[in-house]
C-alpha cells in the first residue's frame, strides 16, 4: 500500500460485507417464505424482508464501490487522499443513516415510517427499490457529494488515469441518476418512465463504467499488462455500455403506456447490451493470457476473470433472453426475471466488490502483495460456492419462470396462486441453493480474518 | 517493397474499426427491421415511401460520396507531405457535411410538418428515427472531420504517425457507409 | 507502409459511384419496380460499400481476414434484407 490514506477503504470494506451478510439473510427468509407464507409473519412480512433484501443489496454495494475507490484512487492518482477525516465521517453518517432506515423498516408499519419521516413534505416513498425515506434519500445525496468532493479533489490534484476518469465519471453519473428518485410524477407512466432513469441507467449504465474501471485497475495491478493496452479496452468497453444502455433504457417502456416505437428502440439497442459484458469477458481473459507475471494473489484473479464471465452470463445472456418485445411480452414480471436480476447483480456488482476486497485486503491488512496460502484456498472455496450457488439459484428460477409464462400466459388456464403451488418444488430447491451461496459468503469472511502474511503462515 | 506484401492490421486504431463495426451492427439491425416490418405491412410502406423525396436522397448521396473522396484524397495528400492541400480537401468535405445535415434537417423537419411523426406507424417511426439517428452521426462525423482539420493544420500528421487521421477518416466512410443502405432501402427499393 | 492508392484512382472510384447512385434514382423515375428491381439495387449498395472500404478506407491493401469481415458484414445484411424482399407480398 503507497498511501497511508488508502486504508480508509478498510472500513469501507467491512461495512460492505457485513451488510451483504444480512442482505442474503433476509434473501432466505424471503426464500422460505415463497414456500411457507406465515414465516415470521407478522414481525416480518414479506414485503418488509424484500425492502431490507433490495435496499441492504443497493447500500451494501455503494459501501463496496466506495471503500474501492478510496483504496485505488490515491494510488492512480499519486497522491494521498484530500481529506481522510471527511472519508470517516462520510463513512460513518451512511452507515447510521442506512441502520436507522433499516431498523424502520423493520420496527414498524409502513406507513407509520413515512408519517414519522415527513413523507408528506416531498413523498419520495412507496417505489420499489427507493422505499427509503425522503430523509434518507437526502442523506445518501450528502454522502455521495461530500465523497465525490473527496476524491474529485484528489484526482484534480493528481495525476489523471483512464481508470481514475472513468471511474470518478461512473460515479457522478451514479450521484445525478440518484436524484431522479426525488422528482416522482403523479402520472403513472411519467412515474415508471423517469423510476428507470435511476434503475436502468445505474445498473445498465454509469455502474458499468464503475465495473469496468475496478475490473481494469485490478487486471493491470495482477497482470502487469501494458496501462495503454488496458486503457483502450476501457474505452471501447465504455463506448459500447453506453451506446446500447442509454437508448437500451427502452427496454423498460414497452408495456408502461408509452407509444409504441419505445418496442423496436428498446428491442434493438438493449439486444446489444450484452457487447460490452462480453468484451470484458474477452479483456479480462485476454490480459491474464499476456500477463507479465504470476501475481501472487490468485484468488483476485480468479474473483477478476469469475466476474467478467458471470457478469457476461448473468446480465448479458439472460438479459438478453427476455429483452426483445415480443418475448418479453409473455414473460414480463415473472420468475424469469428474478432469475436475470440475481445472476446479473451477483456477476457484475457483488463480484467486482468481491474481486477489489480481494486484491486490496491483504495490502490493508499489511500482509504485501497476497494472503497466505490457507486463506487462498478458503477464498477460492468461497468463490465456487457463491458462483455455483448463484447458477443453480438463476437455473431453478429459470425453470420456475418457464413454467409460470407457460401456465399463466401461454395455456392460460390456471390462476397466479394456482400456479405458485405447483412451483414450490423449484422455490425450494431455490432456497437451498441459496444456501450453498450463504456458506460461500461466510466463508469468504472467515477468509479475510484468518488471513495471514505468507511469511508468517509458512514459520508457523 | 515486395509486389505481394499486405498491411497486418486496417489503417486507423483498431479500437475505432471495432467501434465503426458495433455502429454497423446497430444501423444493421434497423435495416433488417425495416425489412421484415415492411413484409409484414407492404401496403402500408408503399404509402409511407410515396411521401418521401428520393431526389433530396439523391442530392444528399452525391454530398456525402463526394465528402468521402475528398476525404481519402486528404489522407493520401498528407502522407506524401501536401499539408496544405489535405486542409483544403478536409475543408470542403466538412462542408459538403454541413450540406448534407440542412437537407435532411429540411427534409426531416418537412415531414413533421405535414403531419407525421414517430408515432404515426411503422413505416413513418422507421423513416424519422433511422433518418435522425443516422444525422446525428453525420454531425459526429462533421466534428471529427473538423478536429483533423485543425490537427492537419497544426502539423500532427507531418511526421508521418498519421493513425489518428485514418481513424477518423474510417468513422466518416462508416457514416457513409451506412448511406449507402439507407437511401436505397427506405426511398427507392419498391 | 506507404499506401500504394493514387489520387487519380480515388477519382475513378468517386465516380463509379457516382454512376451507381444515378442508375437508382434513374430507375424509379422510369417506373421500374418489383422483386427484381429492388434486389438489383440492393445488389449496387453492396458494390458500393465494397468499392468505398477497398479504396477509401484502404482495405484492398490489407491481409484477407479484415476484408472478409467487411464482405461478410455486407453479405449478411443484404441477404437478409433480400429475404424479407423475396418474401413481401405484392402490394
Amino acid at each position: 500500500m503507497k498511501y497511508a490514506s488508502q486504508a480508509v477503504a478498510k472500513p469501507y470494506f467491512l461495512a460492505a460485507m457485513g451488510l451483504f451478510v444480512a442482505q442474503i439473510l433476509f434473501g432466505l427468509i424471503m426464500g422460505l417464505q415463497y414456500v411457507w407464507g406465515d414465516f415470521l409473519f407478522p414481525q416480518i412480512p414479506f414485503n418488509t424482508a424484500r425492502m431490507v433484501h433490495t435496499n441492504l443489496l443497493i447500500v451494501w454495494l455503494l459501501f463496496g464501490f466506495m471503500g474501492a475507490a478510496h483504496y485505488l484512487i490515491p494510488e492512480e492518482a499519486q497522491r494521498e487522499l484530500y481529506s481522510v477525516k471527511l472519508a470517516k465521517i462520510t463513512f460513518w453518517v451512511f452507515l447510521i443513516a442506512g441502520a436507522l432506515t433499516i431498523v424502520g423498516y423493520l420496527a414498524m408499519p409502513y406507513a407509520r415510517l413515512a408519517e414519522v419521516t415527513g413523507n408528506s413534505l416531498w413523498p419520495t416513498m412507496g417505489r420499489e427499490f427507493l422505499e427509503m425515506p425522503t430523509i434518507t434519500k437526502i442523506g445518501i445525496v450528502v454522502v455521495i457529494l461530500a465523497f465525490i468532493f473527496n476524491i474529485g479533489i484528489t484526482v484534480l490534484a493528481g495525476r489523471k488515469t483512464v481508470v481514475n476518469v472513468i471511474l470518478i465519471t461512473g460515479l457522478v453519473g451514479l450521484a445525478v441518476m440518484f436524484l431522479f428518485s426525488f422528482y416522482n410524477p403523479s402520472n403513472l407512466v411519467l412515474d415508471k418512465f423517469f423510476w428507470w432513469w435511476v434503475v436502468h441507467l445505474w445498473v445498465e449504465g454509469v455502474w458499468e463504467l464503475i465495473m469496468a474501471s475496478l475490473l481494469a485497475y485490478v487486471l493491470i495491478k495482477t497482470t502487469g499488462v501494458d496501462r495503454e493496452v488496458v486503457d483502450k479496452w476501457l474505452y471501447l468497453i465504455v463506448a459500447m455500455a453506453l451506446i446500447t444502455g442509454i437508448l437500451g433504457t427502452g427496454h423498460h417502456y414497452f408495456w408502461i403506456g408509452t407509444p409504441n416505437y419505445w418496442q423496436w428502440v428498446g428491442s434493438i439497442f438493449s439486444a446489444l447490451e450484452p457487447i460490452p459484458f462480453f468484451l470484458m469477458t474477452i479483456f479480462a481473459f485476454n490480459m491474464v493470457n499476456k500477463r507479465r507475471r504470476d501475481h501472487p494473489n490468485k484468488a483476485a484473479v480468479l474473483w477478476a476473470m469469475g466476474t467478467a464471465v458471470m457478469a457476461f452470463l448473468g446480465a448479458g445472456v439472460w438479459g438478453f433472453l427476455h429483452t426483445l418485445a415480443p418475448i418479453n411480452y409473455y414473460t414480463h414480471g415473472t420468475q424469469l426475471t428474478a432469475a436475470h436480476g440475481h445472476m446479473a447483480f451477483y456477476g457484475a456488482y457483488a463480484m467486482i466488490v468481491l474481486t477489489i476486497i480481494s486484491y486490496a485486503w491483504p495490502h490493508l491488512r499489511g500482509h504485501g502483495e497476497a494472503n497466505d496460502q490457507r486463506s487462498q484456498v478458503l477464498e477460492m472455496w468461497s468463490f465456487w460456492l457463491m458462483t455455483v450457488g448463484m447458477v443453480f439459484i438463476t437455473l431453478f428460477l429459470t425453470g420456475a419462470g418457464i413454467l409460470q409464462i407457460w401456465m399463466q400466459r401461454i395455456d392460460g388456464t390456471e390462476t397466479f396462486m394456482v400456479i405458485q403451488d405447483k412451483l414450490a418444488v423449484f422455490y425450494w430447491l431455490r432456497e437451498g441453493a441459496g444456501t450453498v451461496f450463504i456458506i460461500g459468503l461466510l466463508l469468504y469472511i472467515v477468509a479475510m480474518f484468518i488471513a495471514k502474511k505468507p511469511a508468517e503462515a509458512e514459520a508457523s | 517493397m515486395l509486389v505481394s506484401s499486405k498491411l497486418k492490421y486496417p489503417r486507423g486504431d483498431l479500437a475505432v474499426w471495432a467501434f465503426i463495426y458495433a455502429e454497423l451492427l446497430v444501423f444493421s439491425l434497423f435495416f433488417v427491421g425495416y425489412a421484415f416490418a415492411r413484409m409484414l405491412h407492404p401496403a402500408e410502406f408503399a404509402a409511407g415511401q410515396q411521401t418521401l423525396n428520393p431526389v433530396l436522397g439523391l442530392v444528399n448521396t452525391v454530398f456525402l460520396l463526394t465528402s468521402g473522396w475528398l476525404v481519402a484524397a486528404a489522407v493520401l495528400a498528407c502522407e506524401s507531405g501536401s499539408r496544405s492541400l489535405a486542409l483544403k480537401k478536409l475543408v470542403v468535405a466538412t462542408l459538403l457535411g454541413l450540406a448534407f445535415l440542412a437537407v435532411k434537417g429540411y427534409e426531416i423537419g418537412h415531414h413533421f410538418a405535414v403531419g407525421y411523426d414517430l408515432d404515426t406507424n411503422t413505416f413513418h417511426f422507421l423513416y424519422l428515427f433511422m433518418g435522425s439517428f443516422h444525422f446525428m452521426h453525420v454531425v459526429l462525423g462533421a466534428g471529427v472531420l473538423v478536429i483533423l482539420a485543425v490537427k492537419v493544420n497544426r502539423g500532427d500528421y507531418s511526421n508521418g504517425e498519421l493513425r489518428g487521421l485514418e481513424s477518423g477518416a474510417a468513422y466518416w466512410h462508416m457514416v457513409d457507409i451506412v448511406w449507402m443502405i439507407l437511401f436505397p432501402l427506405v426511398y427507392l427499393m419498391r | 507502409m506507404k499506401t500504394g492508392i493514387r489520387q487519380h484512382q480515388l477519382i475513378i472510384v468517386w465516380l463509379a459511384l457516382l454512376l451507381l447512385s444515378l442508375i437508382g434514382l434513374g430507375g424509379v423515375k422510369a417506373g421500374f419496380h418489383g422483386l427484381v428491381f429492388s434486389l438489383a439495387l440492393l445488389l449496387v449498395a453492396g458494390l458500393k460499400i465494397q468499392l468505398i472500404a477497398d479504396w477509401f478506407m484502404s482495405l484492398r491493401e490489407v491481409r484477407m481476414f479484415w476484408r472478409l469481415i467487411m464482405l461478410g458484414w455486407v453479405l449478411v445484411v443484404t441477404g437478409l434484407i433480400a429475404i424479407a424482399f423475396i418474401f413481401t407480398p405484392p402490394v
